[in-house]
């Protein structure tokens, strides 16, 4: 049985479709690649399955169990965990405060009290290589450390499944490395990981699976090599150039979304 | 703020080590408390209903806060539950239900309204809570000036001396235990903010405030945790109510339901600092030496002073003047000031 | 059968009236994520510019347009003078400044005009009242009704046919890309800024010559106005609109059956069932917020 099963995903903003009819199935302990160029619908597709959107139609199964209508917050607590693509600090706590947070919440596996919050806030840290930073305040965190809090505070909430949304986004290339072997040791773990990129080359360096979304809909799904192969998946992402014009045409007639 | 690192402690000392760090709280809390007590012996009937009113602002601002400051939603409901809070007192009354009682009926009611208000709209985006909260009062106005049952009618003024039955005081005495009712209020709503600060709640507000979709994400019930603290700063906003309405005796339903009340306790709040425990008390303390200044007697003037202060702190001192205590003068320099009035500009 | 015609006649001037309101009011809201408090001044002080231009010998009606203008700037220098420092800051930020300009404002008017109502004599041409059915229209109304019309439609043609307009509607939706292809928002938000203010300026003259005007009118009608915005919600121009009908519609049926006090409860109901039941608003378009 897949971890997660997702059937016939959809969502629209009024007119528009921004994921239209996705199918998905995740196994346990897989690295799954999610590409697509901009606008293809992949954070939006995330905020369905993280529940931080509701769906128009369409079931998701999370260890056979419908979380379709479930929050953002239920789906934690079943081990569903996510980072964001703008990295969203708690801006007003320490580095520490923000990982502890998430474990108190988000874990229903550590004791809630804040002594092993704290305890597996550090370790979390330690891990993600930010043991040092522990007490800083998390808005003097760079770009590379607010991406490691929010692996971090993801990590802290004992996920099985994580969702990473464009993890690697305004890293150079020594962090993205850092990040890949990071995402890899967090796999080692036991996580199942859905890995979001618009990097291709990242995402089929770690990815076992790969799916291509285009327009909200699934372009084409395999291992990293057929799809590096894909003529369909190479025109996406060349039809990407023509993409910016065409929404700056849309906009000009005020039909953008 | 600096977390506990230690192991929990038991009894007194847990709770002073949550109070302010240390048993030092007890070198403010306990002098403080006897001064309060004590007040009433040193000042004068005007004195005293003074003293009374500023501890029930402290009341509701801190009610307040704790929805406005800490969750940052913008309510504009508190007269409401105020007004629910001696209205519904004074309807539980005068059928006859004891005075504590009728004073939590008042409070239940007021809870009720917030549980309204609050479940279809705190788990939407947007300025749908504040819409929300600013009608409610107006609706209450109306309805209850219209509402004639139970032996209450809204559209006129209501005595309730004989049934708040505290006929045997004199004047002095009287004030003095609605002084002491309103102190105690005070001490709670502090104690409740406290203790939200330092408890994972507090944390949970902080996420909410700085990154919803993130406190979200990490398994924190985001509209769930907003609910219960409307209902819980609700629920303050309408004991502070029923205690002024036993305090003075008659009701009437356009000054319970005041909306003004509402903004002058933000206005108290932002003032001081949202958000922060000492905020809201720098906040009323301050407004109400300004009052005295400037006098009741010029109302249109004291509107315009009230609304000038609330435009110069959110453009020029968003966090509030306990920054002064923060950062002590520079707080005010012109490099502060300036950065401040740029913090949030368009570019 | 003319109680009938009365109250939708009743519910049209009213739907009107907050029609206009509400599509200024919406399009701030909309394009910067501010509820503007200040709008209730705003409305009073179209409602004393038309009064006190009619003094100084302007015909009311006349006025409409000068004080849509003035309006226009008073609501741009706000815009770029206050509103645009606190625009990107939690959103208790502008409603906390937009309601301390309001009481600096309102409490200017209450110390300069003092509380007092005051009312403009109207000229003979809108005197007269046409019989309809057995119910009463005067003709002040019926120009209300048209002019509220009216600038509804010029609204309308100005942002889907203007390229101003087609740049507030784009810096609504998405302000990253509409800044992508040159849209300079600053500019966007003090136009909005303006277009808002001049509308509630409208609404304030139109109701300074059917009812009256004092320092505190608006703000009775600014919860009238957020009471419309929740019932059409913001997802489209045709929001306000049917917002407004139907607010007038129920208004003038409660008030006509049970008094005028009740019709408040009414709206306030309607909003919260609403918001529980159909929280995108009646017409049930998703606004891009969420």
């Amino acid at each position: 049985m897949a971890l997660l099963e997702v059937r016939n995903l959809s969502k629209r903003f009024g007119g528009l479709a921004a994921v239209n009819d996705v199918s998905l199935d995740v196994g346990q302990g897989e690295i799954l690649g999610l590409i697509g160029p901009n606008g293809a619908g992949k954070t939006t597709f995330v905020n369905l399955l993280t529940g931080a959107l509701p769906s128009t139609s369409g079931t998701m199964l999370y260890e056979g169990r419908d979380v379709t209508r479930l929050g953002p917050h239920q789906r934690c607590r079943l081990g569903m965990a996510r980072t964001f693509q703008v990295p969203q600090p708690f801006g007003g706590m320490t580095v520490l405060e923000n990982v502890m947070t998430a474990a108190l919440f988000g874990s229903s596996r550590t004791g809630r009290t804040r002594n092993s919050a704290e305890a597996r806030a550090r370790a979390v840290l330690d891990d993600v290589g930010l043991g040092e930073a522990a007490d800083d305040r998390a808005v003097s965190l760079t770009t590379a450390g607010l991406k490691r809090l929010e692996l971090a505070r993801c990590l802290a909430t004992e996920p099985s499944l994580i969702f990473l949304d464009e993890p690697l986004g305004g890293l150079n290339q020594t962090e993205v490395t850092e990040a890949l072997d990071l995402i890899r040791s967090v796999r080692s773990a036991g996580a199942t990981i859905i890995f979001i990129e618009h990097i291709m080359k990242a995402v089929m360096a770690v990815s076992d699976r790969v799916v291509v979304l285009a327009n909200g809909a699934k372009l084409a799904e395999g291992t990293p090599s057929d799809i590096v192969a894909d003529e369909q998946v190479q025109l996406a992402y060349l039809g990407d150039v023509s993409g910016a014009v065409d929404r700056y045409a849309r906009l000009r007639e005020g039909r953008t979304a | 703020m600096k977390l506990e690192t230690t192991a929990s402690g038991g009894g007194l000392l847990r709770w002073q080590r949550r109070l302010g760090g240390g048993p030092w709280v007890a070198a403010w809390a306990v002098p403080l408390a006897l001064m309060l007590f004590l007040l009433p012996e040193v000042t004068g009937a005007y004195g005293i209903r003074v003293a009374g009113t500023i501890m029930m602002y402290i009341a509701l601002a801190q009610a307040w806060n704790l929805i406005g400051g800490y969750v940052g939603l913008m309510s504009l409901a508190h007269s409401a539950f105020f007004g629910l809070g001696a209205i519904g007192m004074t309807i539980f009354l005068i059928n006859g239900v004891p005075l504590l009682l009728a004073g939590l009926g008042g409070v239940a009611l007021a809870v009720s309204a917030a549980l309204v208000v609050g479940l279809p709209t705190l788990r939407l985006q947007g300025h749908y809570f504040v819409i929300a909260t600013l009608i409610i009062n107006e609706a209450l106005v109306n309805g209850f000036l219209n509402f004639s049952a139970f032996g209450f009618h809204g559209a006129i003024s209501q005595n309730i001396i004989a049934e708040v039955g505290l006929m045997e005081l004199d004047g002095a005495a009287y004030n003095r235990v609605f002084f002491y009712a309103m102190a105690v209020l005070a001490g709670v709503a502090m104690l409740i903010v406290m203790l939200f600060e330092r408890s994972r709640w507090g944390l949970a507000l902080k996420a909410i405030r700085d990154a919803e979709p993130a406190a979200a994400a990490i398994g924190i019930s985001v509209a769930g945790v907003k609910l219960g603290i409307f209902v819980v700063s609700a629920a303050l906003a309408a004991t502070a109510g029923a205690v002024w309405a036993a305090w003075l005796g008659t009701v009437d339903t356009t000054s319970a339901f005041d909306i003004t009340l509402t903004f002058e306790i933000i206005v108290m709040v932002f003032l001081g600092g949202r958000g922060t425990t000492w905020g809201p008390i720098i906040g009323v303390l301050i407004v109400f030496s300004l009052n005295e200044m400037i006098g009741v007697e010029f109302a249109e003037l004291s509107t315009i002073i009230s609304g000038l202060i609330v435009v110069v702190v959110v453009l020029l001192q968003p966090d509030g003047l306990i920054e002064l205590f923060r950062q002590g003068p520079r707080a005010l320099s012109l490099r502060v000031i300036s950065a401040n009035l740029r913090r949030y500009q368009v570019k | 059968m003319s109680l009938a015609l009365q109250i939708i006649f009743d519910a049209l001037l009213l739907g009107g009236l907050y029609a206009i309101g509400a599509l200024g009011f919406a399009l701030v809201w909309g394009v910067l994520n501010v509820l503007n408090l200040t709008y209730a001044a705003f409305i009073m002080m179209g409602a004393y510019a038309t009064y006190w231009l009619w003094r100084i010998g302007f015909d009311p009606v006349a006025a409409i347009p000068v004080v849509m203008l003035l309006m226009f700037g008073v609501g741009w220098l706000m815009q770029r003078g206050l509103l645009n420092y606190v625009a990107r800051g939690p959103g208790s930020l502008p409603i906390a400044l937009t309601y301390g300009v309001n009481l600096v404002i309102v409490g200017a008017a209450l110390y300069y005009f003092t509380a007092e109502y005051r009312s403009i004599a109207l000229p003979d041409y809108l005197r007269g009242s046409l019989e309809i059915g057995g119910a009463q229209l005067t003709n002040a109304r019926v120009v209300t009704m048209v002019i509220a019309l009216t600038l509804t439609a010029a609204v309308w043609w100005f942002m889907d046919r203007t390229e101003t307009g087609i740049a507030i509607r784009a810096t609504r939706m998405d302000m990253e890309s509409a800044q992508l292809v040159g849209i300079r928002p600053r500019f966007i938000f003090n136009i909005t800024g303006g277009i808002s203010a001049a509308l509630a300026g409208a609404m304030g003259a139109l109701m300074a010559v059917i009812y009256s005007v004092s320092p505190q009118m608006g703000d009775h009608h600014l919860l009238q106005v957020l009471i419309v915005c929740v019932l059409g919600g913001l997802g489209s121009m045709l929001g306000p609109l049917v917002g407004a009908l139907t607010l007038g519609l129920v208004s003038s049926i409660v008030a006509n059956l049970w008094g005028a006090t009740y019709a408040m409860l009414a709206g306030t109901v309607m909003v919260l069932l609403v918001l529980a039941v159909r929280p995108a608003g009646l017409l049930g378009r998703q606004f891009y917020e969420s």
